[in-house]
């Protein structure tokens, strides 16, 4: 990607799936709340508020970066916890791709409580087609003797896409699931809540092995929660997983079977003039991911991404800055609950490229070895310049919209920032440089393929 | 973040501990409390007003506007007559405040209810109790009440000297007082309206005592009231006795600030009653020297006297030969000898929730209600010959 006059990095805006309508009238069921591509990107995984998967197939007839509607299906129902009368919301918190071992796909899918195995195959329908007293066109008699009984014959009709749980883990966890992972040796995964981590086998549904637990004795004096978990790509025996003090743990099942000491700590260590009320939230680490080759972790806390190398638990290899002009409005952040917004981070296919989201539908990819870093916004900014023609919002040349030049880096620093449309969840194709970001119940693809 | 997390933090943020408020002084206060006044009376102990140095005490030593909606009432709406009784046999001249009961048809003398306060309080104390009782009862039951030596506007004509130094408060004297007073007032016994003795903390203890003196004289006695105080309990709490004194201010710059004061600490909680009764039990200092208005009764003198007041209360009140009626204030706490003496029926229990020690100034009309129930119960017409309660 080279510097580019358009400061969008090459980024164009492919495609966008949902109503497109406006922020005021959106069902609450249609926010999107995961986003997966598989490990061939030939699939898009999304699960809603609403506890519906739906996914996606890329067009492969078409040159560039199309994606097509696939099946849809309902993965979790809406449930009732009678012992501790609450409900149990079907939003489905993450959505895991298996790798693809035959004609079928399999995929976890999660909410607050209950994870679920689904198989989504083709299905060809088959209809009778001849019997015995029909042959398809007409009647026929009914045959007089033994020797004229004939077998009814069947015939394929039609190719549906079915999907069917083929398991489903229930009753491991007493607090809201908000990480799975699968393992490398796809046999394993992990589900991790806010207090616990439990080993599951993708075979044994009534069983799983607890391998972390920081409940402390008294519920009281709890200070600290887990916020995601996952496992290595590539050694099957060792899992991060991130707190709310801002540290990740890398712990090695090898070691021991309750994984409560950790085999390695990252914990940058806190600048003591930088102190205030807010720090702790803001330092709470909300995702944190391994690069595909295993040798660097991405993590996100509030205002920033942080590239740390495995090898050294110090202080991170990178931090980069996404949006600092919030920390002075930490205050009003906090009044309405913003601060508490947990942001995804990805990593590039090439582990060369980590993107991240922010508000008012903005959304970063920066460079992992070098400075560059783009400033895109998933808005109906985007598809409308695509159907004029024109370059993208942000553009120094298009400033149809009155946009200021620039760019929309400046932009992002607005007063008017509206903090209730976050991107939150993407997704980055394992294989090329397309992207797929939730903005609330829009899905946007961009490309720079 | 999860709604766990959330929970967590906001248990911890609410344990921090709260911002010290934004003292708003302005200057001059400041400056007032750095100068060196009059040196003012050792005050030490736990109160928590008027510690010298605190900002507190040094507005109490400046003069303060009087607050107007607390300014001294008159007791002449609650009781019909004040008068002062020269007591030659007790050497006082007693104060007492007087609604006369109302003659009946058939000569009938009616029955008065004679109130005795507590120790630093007045006879005022009953004013608004006194108005509702007349109220209640259609002007049928007087309401007598005094105040006993040393207290209030009663004056001493011939000093008396205690066995302790100082002057003799002993409850064997304040007895003999009550008793003198109302043999001054009534001199005929037989004439005499029947007497419903209520007494408020000590005044409890002297009326137990005086009852059965009043008997051996031939005086009928419709009941006796004793207001809140259970002899084991007070006791045991004099001991704190004296921090709480420790904790009065000496005094008060006007009438208003005492009124003020105890409606603050709540040791009065009607602002009504407070205006009639506070003004009573302070006194105007010498001239020229501050605070303006000091306490009409130096309790801390009264401190030798305190348990020979209180002891074998329970034990009088119980065999008093007449209607017993005990008044509770807040919750239910007898000593062991009124709980049995309940159990037995010997007395009538109340208590009246919602009010403070000082409770027939708190909910007058309660009170007023009770009394007046009790009267009508003991009150029978009684054809000659039978012996009423207690009679010998």
């Amino acid at each position: 990607m080279d510097q580019d006059a358009s400061g969008s990095g090459g980024w164009r805006f492919a495609q966008c799936f949902g109503d497109k309508g406006d922020v005021e009238d959106i069902t609450e069921a249609d926010i999107i709340s995961a986003v997966e591509f598989d490990s061939t990107g030939n699939y898009l995984a999304t699960g809603d508020k609403g506890g519906r998967v739906v996914l996606f197939q890329r067009n492969e007839l078409k040159k560039g970066c199309e994606y097509k509607f696939y099946t849809e299906f309902q993965s979790h129902e809406p449930e009732f916890d009678y012992l501790k009368s609450l409900e149990i919301e079907e939003k489905i918190n993450k959505i895991k791709w298996c790798k693809r071992q035959n004609a079928a796909h399999f995929l976890l899918s999660t909410n607050d409580k209950t994870i679920k195995l689904w198989k989504v195959f083709e299905k060809s329908l088959r209809v009778v087609s001849e019997t015995n007293m029909h042959d398809g066109q007409q009647a026929l008699a009914p045959p007089m003797a033994a020797q004229g009984l004939k077998l009814p014959r069947m015939t394929p009709q039609d190719q549906i896409t079915a999907a069917v749980p083929r398991k489903v883990y229930s009753n491991a966890h007493a607090y809201h699931i908000h990480s799975i992972s699968v393992n490398s040796d796809q046999e394993t995964y992990i589900s991790a809540d806010d207090l616990r981590v439990n080993l599951w086998n993708l075979e044994v549904s009534d069983r799983s092995f607890n391998i972390v637990d920081i409940k402390p004795a008294n519920m009281e004096e709890l200070t600290e929660v887990i916020t995601a978990a996952e496992f290595h790509p590539n050694h099957c025996n060792l899992f991060m997983y991130s707190s709310s003090k801002s540290n990740m743990k890398l712990a090695d099942m090898r070691e021991s079977a309750l994984c409560d000491r950790h085999a390695k700590l990252f914990e940058e260590e806190e600048d003591p003039s930088n102190r205030s009320f807010f720090s702790e939230i803001i330092s709470s680490i909300s995702d944190v991911k391994f690069s595909h080759d295993g040798r660097y972790i991405l993590s996100r806390d509030y205002l920033s991404l942080k590239i740390w190398d495995i090898n050294m638990e110090s202080k991170p290899v990178k931090t980069i800055s996404i949006h600092d002009h919030l920390r002075g409005k930490l205050c009003d952040l906090y009044e309405n609950d913003c601060i508490f917004d947990k942001f995804e981070c990805t990593w590039g296919g090439d582990d060369k490229h980590v993107l991240t989201g922010s508000y008012h539908n903005y959304f970063r990819i920066f460079d992992v070895d070098d400075s560059g870093d783009v400033v895109l916004q998933a808005d109906k900014s985007a598809f409308k310049a695509k159907k004029m023609g024109g370059p993208l919002p942000g553009n120094k040349a298009g400033a149809k919209n009155g946009v200021r030049p620039g760019g929309l880096r400046e932009n992002m620093a607005m007063d008017t920032l509206d903090f209730n449309k976050k991107i939150l969840h993407s997704s980055w194709h394992p294989r090329e440089d397309t992207i797929a970001i939730a903005a609330t119940n829009n899905l946007f693809l961009y490309s720079a393929a | 973040m999860s709604d766990l997390y959330r929970s967590a933090l906001s248990a911890r943020i609410s344990k921090l501990p709260m911002l010290p408020p934004e003292p708003d002084e302005d200057d001059e206060e400041s400056e007032a409390a750095d100068s060196l006044g009059s040196l003012p009376p050792p005050v030490a102990g736990i109160g928590p007003t008027t510690m010298p140095g605190t900002r507190a005490y040094a507005s109490a030593q400046r003069k303060r506007a009087p607050n107007p909606e607390l300014t001294p009432l008159s007791a002449s709406a609650y009781f019909a007559q004040a008068t002062q009784i020269a007591v030659p046999d007790s050497g006082l001249d007693v104060r007492a405040y007087y609604t006369p009961p109302r003659v009946r048809e058939g000569g009938e003398p009616g029955t008065v209810i004679v109130c005795h306060h507590g120790a630093g309080q007045s006879a005022l104390t009953f004013a608004l109790a006194a108005g509702e009782v007349t109220e209640l009862s259609r002007g049928e039951c007087g309401v007598l009440a005094l105040d006993c030596r040393g207290h209030g506007k009663t004056a001493t004509t011939i000093p008396r000297p205690g066995p302790e130094g100082g002057e003799d408060f002993s409850i064997e004297t304040l007895t003999s007082d009550f008793v003198n007073t109302l043999k001054v007032l009534y001199p005929d016994p037989g004439a005499a309206p029947s007497l419903l003795l209520s007494g408020h903390s000590l005044g409890g203890s002297v009326i137990v005592r005086a009852c059965p003196l009043l008997q051996d004289l031939k005086y009928r006695l419709a009941g006796v009231a004793v207001l809140d105080i259970v002899e084991e309990f007070t006791l045991e709490a004099l001991p704190m006795m004296h921090s709480l004194l420790d904790a009065r201010p000496a005094g008060f710059g006007s009438q208003e600030e005492a009124i003020e004061w105890h409606l603050k600490t709540n040791a009065v909680r009607n602002p009504l009653s407070a205006r009639v009764s506070v003004p009573a039990i302070i006194q105007p200092a010498p001239e020229g020297t501050s605070p303006a208005w000091i306490w009409r009764t130096p309790l801390r003198n009264t401190a030798p006297y305190w348990t020979s007041w209180f002891t074998s209360l329970s034990k009088l009140f119980l065999t008093a030969r007449t209607a017993r009626l005990l008044v509770l204030a807040g919750a239910e706490r007898l000593d062991r000898e009124l709980m049995i003496g309940q159990m037995q029926g010997k007395f009538q229990l109340t208590v009246v929730t919602g009010v403070g020690h000082m409770l027939q100034e708190d909910d007058p009309r309660k009170l007023a209600e009770v009394l007046v129930e009790f009267w009508r119960r003991n009150e029978r017409v009684v054809p000659a010959g039978v012996k009423k309660v207690g009679e010998r």
